[in-house]
C-alpha cells in the first residue's frame, strides 16, 4: 500500500513539475511574442554561453571527428571501400553525432552554468528582489537567457560539424592517404541541403529544450547551495535525457518525410 | 496609508498568521517586532503582495493587493522600496550599477540626470567610494547600505526594511537605524521595519506593533509599550 502511495505521490509531483514547466514557457513566450526583450541582455548571454563553450566543442568535435575517420578506415578498408571515410564522417557528424553530442557539451557547459547562476540568484532573493522593484524577473532574466540558448547552440553545432570534419580530413589524408582533393572533393559533395538542414533543426530544438529545462530548473531552486548543486544536476540529467528521446522522435519524423 | 484586515495565512498546515490586523499611517515609522518565527517577515512580504492572504485584505491606498494578480502589482512596487535582510543585491552588477537599475527601468530622466542621483544617494548612505565595488567585495554593512540606496532611489513612497540590522555590530546597527530614519524624514516616506533589536526599534519607531505566534498583540507608540500592563509585552520589551 505504502508503495502504491509513493507512486501515486510521485505521479502527482511530476504532472505537477511538467504542469508548472508549461505554464513557466507560456510567461516565457508571452514576453518573446510580444517583443518585451532585452537584446543587450540577449547579446552578453550569447557572448557568454557561446565563447564559453567554442573551446570545448572544439576540442571534442575535433576528436570525434578524428576517432570516426580511424574507425571507418578500418572497416571501409575491410572492403576496399577506404574512398568513403570522407562521407562516412561528414554525414555522421552533420546528421546526428555533432548536433546530440555538441547539445550534451552545451547542456553540461551552458545549461549548467544557467541553472547554477539562476538558482544562486533565487536562494540569494535576488529573483524576488527583481519583483519588489516592480520588475518582471522572467522578463529580465529568463527570456535573455532561453533566447541566448535558443540562438547560439545551432551557431556551435555548425562550428562543431566543421572542426569534425576537419578532424576527419587530417587522419583521412595523413593516415589514411587518401589525397587531399579528393578528401575535400568528397565531403562537399556528399553533404546535401537535406542532410544539413535535418540536423540544424534539430538543433534548434534542442537549444530550445535546454534553454527552457535548465531556466525553468533554476528559476525555482530552492534549498541553499545544497538545492543549486540539486537542481544544476537534475537540470543536465533532464536535458540529456530529453535530448536523446527527442533525438529518437525528430529522426523519425525526418526521415519518413525527408529520407 | 495601508490597512491590513483580518489576515490568515497558513504553511502546509501550519498557522503563520491568524486574524492580523494593522493600520499604517503616512509617514509614520512602524516597527514589528516579535520572537523568530512569530510571522513578521511574512507579514511583511503580504504588504508588498509577495505572499497572498489565505482570508482577509490588505488596502493599499484603498487598493486591496490581497486580490491583484502579479501582473498588476508590478507597477504599485515602482514607488516601494524593500530592503532585504541580506540585500539581495545583484551580484552581475557594481553597486552603482544595482543602484542606478531601478531609475533605468522606471524614470524617464537623462543618463547624466541618473548618474548625478546615484551619486547622491551613494554620498547620503556613505558609499560614494565603493560605486565600482561588487557586492561580493563589500562588508555586510555595506551590502545593507548599497541595498537601502537601492530601495529608496526611486523616490519610495514606502519603504520596507526587513531585519535591516542582523549580523551587524551594534555600532553599525545604529548607523543603519540612524539612516533609515533620516531617509524617512527627507523623504517624508512611510517606513515599515521588522527587528529584533528592541532598542534601536524603542528609539527609532513612532509605533511598534508587536507580533506573537502569528497574532498581533499591541500596536502602541514606545512611551504607551513602556507603560503597558500587559505581560507578554513587558516580558517581551524587558528581555
Amino acid at each position: 500500500m505504502s508503495a502504491w502511495r509513493s507512486f501515486f505521490v510521485y505521479c502527482r509531483e511530476v504532472t505537477y513539475g511538467a504542469g508548472n514547466a508549461v505554464f513557466f514557457l507560456g510567461d516565457v513566450l508571452k514576453f518573446i511574442l510580444t517583443g518585451k526583450i532585452r537584446w543587450w541582455e540577449v547579446l552578453t548571454q550569447i557572448y557568454q554561453q557561446g565563447v564559453g563553450s567554442v573551446l570545448i566543442i572544439a576540442l571534442t568535435s575535433l576528436a570525434t571527428g578524428a576517432v570516426l575517420a580511424l574507425q571507418g578506415y578500418v572497416m571501409l578498408n575491410r572492403f576496399g571501400a577506404k574512398e568513403y571515410v570522407a562521407q562516412l564522417v561528414a554525414l555522421s557528424l552533420v546528421r546526428e553525432l555533432s548536433p546530440v553530442f555538441g547539445s550534451f557539451i552545451f547542456s553540461g557547459k551552458a545549461g549548467a552554468r544557467l541553472t547554477a547562476e539562476l538558482g544562486t540568484m533565487n536562494v540569494n532573493e535576488q529573483i524576488v528582489a527583481t519583483r519588489t522593484l516592480g520588475i518582471d524577473p522572467i522578463e529580465f532574466l529568463v527570456v535573455p537567457r532561453m533566447l541566448a540558448c535558443f540562438m547560439v547552440l545551432p551557431i556551435l553545432i555548425v562550428f562543431s560539424e566543421t572542426v569534425g570534419i576537419i578532424g576527419g580530413y587530417f587522419i583521412g589524408v595523413l593516415d589514411a592517404h587518401i589525397p587531399s582533393s579528393f578528401y575535400i572533393n568528397q565531403t562537399l559533395k556528399c553533404i546535401s541541403f537535406v542532410d544539413f538542414f535535418s540536423g540544424f533543426i534539430k538543433t534548434l530544438f534542442f537549444g530550445f529544450l535546454i534553454g527552457w529545462i535548465c531556466c525553468y530548473q533554476g528559476f525555482f531552486t530552492r534549498g541553499g547551495s545544497i538545492g543549486v548543486g540539486n537542481y544544476t544536476t537534475k537540470a543536465v540529467a533532464l536535458s540529456y535525457i530529453l535530448v536523446v528521446i527527442s533525438n529518437t522522435v525528430l529522426t523519425k519524423i525526418i526521415l519518413t518525410f525527408w529520407g | 496609508m495601508i490597512s491590513v484586515r483580518n489576515i490568515d495565512k497558513e504553511f502546509n498546515d501550519q498557522k503563520v498568521l491568524r486574524s492580523v490586523n494593522l493600520d499604517i499611517h503616512d509617514g509614520e515609522i512602524l516597527v514589528i517586532v516579535g520572537a523568530s518565527g512569530s510571522g513578521k517577515t511574512v507579514l511583511l512580504q503580504h504588504l508588498i503582495g509577495l505572499l497572498k492572504p489565505d482570508r482577509g485584505s490588505i488596502l493599499f491606498d484603498g487598493t486591496d493587493i490581497a486580490r491583484l494578480p502579479e501582473k498588476k502589482l508590478l507597477p504599485l512596487r515602482k514607488n516601494i522600496g524593500y530592503l532585504f535582510q541580506e540585500g539581495a543585491l545583484y551580484d552581475f552588477m557594481t553597486v552603482y550599477d544595482n543602484v542606478a537599475f531601478p531609475l533605468q527601468e522606471h524614470s524617464s530622466l537623462s543618463e547624466s540626470a541618473i548618474n548625478q542621483k546615484v551619486k547622491d544617494v551613494l554620498r547620503l548612505v556613505g558609499l560614494q567610494a565603493a560605486e565600482e565595488k561588487f557586492p561580493s567585495q563589500l562588508s555586510g554593512g555595506m551590502k545593507k547600505r548599497a541595498a537601502l540606496a537601492r530601495a529608496i532611489i526611486a523616490d519610495a513612497k514606502v519603504l520596507f526594511c526587513d531585519e535591516p540590522t542582523s549580523g551587524l555590530d551594534p555600532l553599525r546597527s545604529r548607523d543603519i537605524w540612524n539612516l533609515i530614519r533620516d531617509i524617512t524624514r527627507t523623504l517624508h516616506c512611510t517606513t515599515i521595519i521588522t527587528s529584533h533589536d528592541i532598542d534601536n526599534a524603542m528609539r527609532i519607531a513612532d509605533r511598534l506593533a508587536l507580533i506573537h505566534e502569528g497574532r498581533m498583540i499591541v500596536v502602541a507608540s514606545p512611551q504607551e509599550i513602556q507603560e503597558s500592563k500587559d505581560p507578554l509585552v513587558r516580558q517581551f520589551f524587558s528581555e
